[in-house]
């Protein structure tokens, strides 16, 4: 199972432009496998976005939309992108000249496979 | 704004940014001795008895269980349940042990609430001396009714 996981978080950190990967616990926001990148606080990055993505669904829920399925955070220095499975948020922390488009296909892949 | 905060002057701004920031339900900071020396959310100074004796157990058992298990004591604990948790921790002001319980519901999560906690612990931290009267150490009892009566007003 947990070498499952490394994989998932292993092909997201392969594409060009991610920084950082991760798997986080939807209900408690930990770190399951992958980290946040260099220089970045995996547990705190694991919180805040666990935290954004289940907001997200809530408002979303609340609006008629249905369900999130893919959230993206624009900010200055990069994108931060999640979408989730089950149980598991995942996580990508990227550069801002990143392929959204394309890592937007591989996180929503990678949520199928787990 | 958060209402339902009664704590010692210099807990009270640290003590409400955590409510406010991690989205606990019910937080309490006390002494390792079960003395209470802030609180939100609760609304007796009986549940607050209560969850001082509780967490002060809590705390000697975990600390002699971890003594015994890997010889250093726990610093946390968490609880989680289907629809609530409860996290404590370890952190100190002005030189002298503090626990912070915390109990909160599906609106946070333990990430948040242990994020919120670090910066918790380092506000707190940075408390000089100066600024905290510590009552000296009496027994439990008259310790825990003198706290209550601070933070409730005696009861009749």
């Amino acid at each position: 199972m947990m070498q499952a996981l490394e994989t998932v978080v292993a092909r997201l950190q392969r594409q060009q432009g991610v920084v950082g990967a991760m798997l986080v616990g939807i209900d408690d926001g930990m770190v399951i496998a992958g980290d946040a990148g260099p220089g970045r606080d995996a547990d705190t990055a694991a919180a805040l976005a666990a935290s954004l993505f289940r907001r997200t669904r809530m408002a979303s829920s609340d609006a008629g939309l249905g369900d999130a399925k893919f959230v993206r955070l624009e900010a200055d220095r990069g994108h931060m992108c999640a979408t989730a499975h089950g149980d598991v948020v995942i996580v990508a922390v990227t550069a801002s000249t990143i392929n959204l488009g394309k890592l937007r296909l591989e996180m929503l892949s990678a949520a199928e496979s787990l | 704004m958060i209402a339902g905060a009664v704590s010692a002057p210099w807990l009270d701004a640290p003590l409400r940014r955590f409510v406010q920031d991690s989205r606990v339900q019910r937080a309490i900071v006390l002494h390792p001795d079960g003395k209470v020396l802030g609180q939100f959310g609760f609304n007796s100074a009986a549940e607050v008895m209560t969850a001082c004796a509780l967490a002060a157990a809590i705390n000697a058992s975990g600390r002699e269980l971890g003594r015994q298990l890997g010889g250093r004591p726990f610093l946390g604990l968490h609880q989680g349940g289907r629809k609530q948790g409860v996290f404590m921790g370890a952190c100190s002001a002005a030189g002298r042990e503090c626990l912070l319980l915390a109990a909160f519901d599906r609106d946070s999560t333990l990430g948040l609430v242990r994020l919120y906690f670090a910066e918790f612990r380092d506000s707190i931290g940075g408390v000089e001396e100066q600024g905290v009267e510590w009552e000296p150490p009496r027994d439990l009892e008259t310790d825990l009714n003198s706290s209550l009566d601070a933070l409730f007003g005696p009861i009749n």
